[in-house]
């Protein structure tokens, strides 16, 4: 049987590009709420999720502020569509 | 982590990040509003001052700098593509609004049908987008209009059948919407 993709069968990370499919991109201050992590932990998993190329994040500057927006890449939307795939097979569904 | 934990996490997420759909209802009730309101003085100040066209201007100004006040209360931390499309869609319509009114007043003809007809358009469009039926029966409203002002009455009428498409095809159906955002 096939197996679960590990960098994705982790909590926060799986909130994070579970997020992301649905949308264009999302700045960092609203995934924080919405994943309800602490700021530390998110940039940490991020960065992992950044560095297998599963998403990008794009520094910038709005109105003075430093402004973080991530969006998920076509490699990241088929890794969560495998890893759904996986899941349903592993639960017969 | 368990595989029934894996599902329950996708399913929040994903209904978590369908909530940051945009609330569009406001601007359909502001430019509803100030363009019919506008079209209805239009209608009484024809026949009384020469210069009635001067409440355009006036109501662009209005709209645009209501629409800008409300845009710091939308949450724009967060685009979907559905947002991105209705973007596009309204800066399409802006460009041709501008092209219209210009060509109209050049070839020294009201504007107000064409006006209609590409409200009528953008908001198709976005009923079709957000899956909204008032949106849509406005869009009607706003065609059926475009079609009286243009073919079946002439003068000031033509300001006040305007100013019903504004308030049946943009705010009454803004005002509809915005109840369902809140429920």
């Amino acid at each position: 049987m096939k197996k679960l993709n590990p960098l994705l069968h982790q909590e926060l990370r799986l909130s994070i590009i579970s997020f992301l499919a649905n949308v264009e991109w999302v700045e960092f201050n609203k995934l924080l709420e919405a994943t309800s992590a602490s700021k530390g932990n998110l940039s940490v998993q991020l960065k992992k999720l950044e560095t297998a190329d599963y998403i990008e994040i794009e520094k910038s500057f709005k109105d003075n502020y430093p402004l973080t927006r991530c969006r998920m890449t076509e490699l990241g939307r088929d890794e969560l569509e495998s890893y759904i795939q996986t899941l349903k097979s592993m639960l017969d569904i | 982590m368990e595989t029934t934990k894996s599902i329950k996490i996708i399913e929040e997420m994903m209904r978590e990040s369908r909530k940051s759909l945009h609330r569009y209802s406001v601007y359909f009730i502001i430019w509803g509003a100030v363009m019919g309101i506008a079209g209805l003085v239009e209608f009484f100040l024809i026949g009384l001052i020469d210069t009635a066209w001067i409440v355009w201007p006036i109501a662009g100004g209005i709209g645009g700098a209501l629409v800008a006040l409300s845009q710091r209360k939308n949450d724009f931390r967060v685009e979907t593509v559905f947002d991105r499309i209705m973007k596009y869609v309204w800066i399409s319509f802006g460009i041709c609004l501008l092209f219209v009114i210009i060509y109209s007043v050049k070839s020294l003809m009201p504007p107000h049908a064409l006006i209609l007809l590409l409200a009528a358009n953008a908001t198709f469009i976005s009923a079709a987008i957000t899956k909204n039926k008032a949106l849509f029966v406005g869009g009607i409203i706003l065609v059926v209009t475009a079609i009286i002002s243009g073919f079946f009455i002439e003068g000031k009428w033509v300001s006040l059948v305007y100013a019903i498409g504004m308030m049946g095809g943009y705010f009454i159906p803004g005002l509809y919407t915005k109840k369902n955002e809140k429920a």
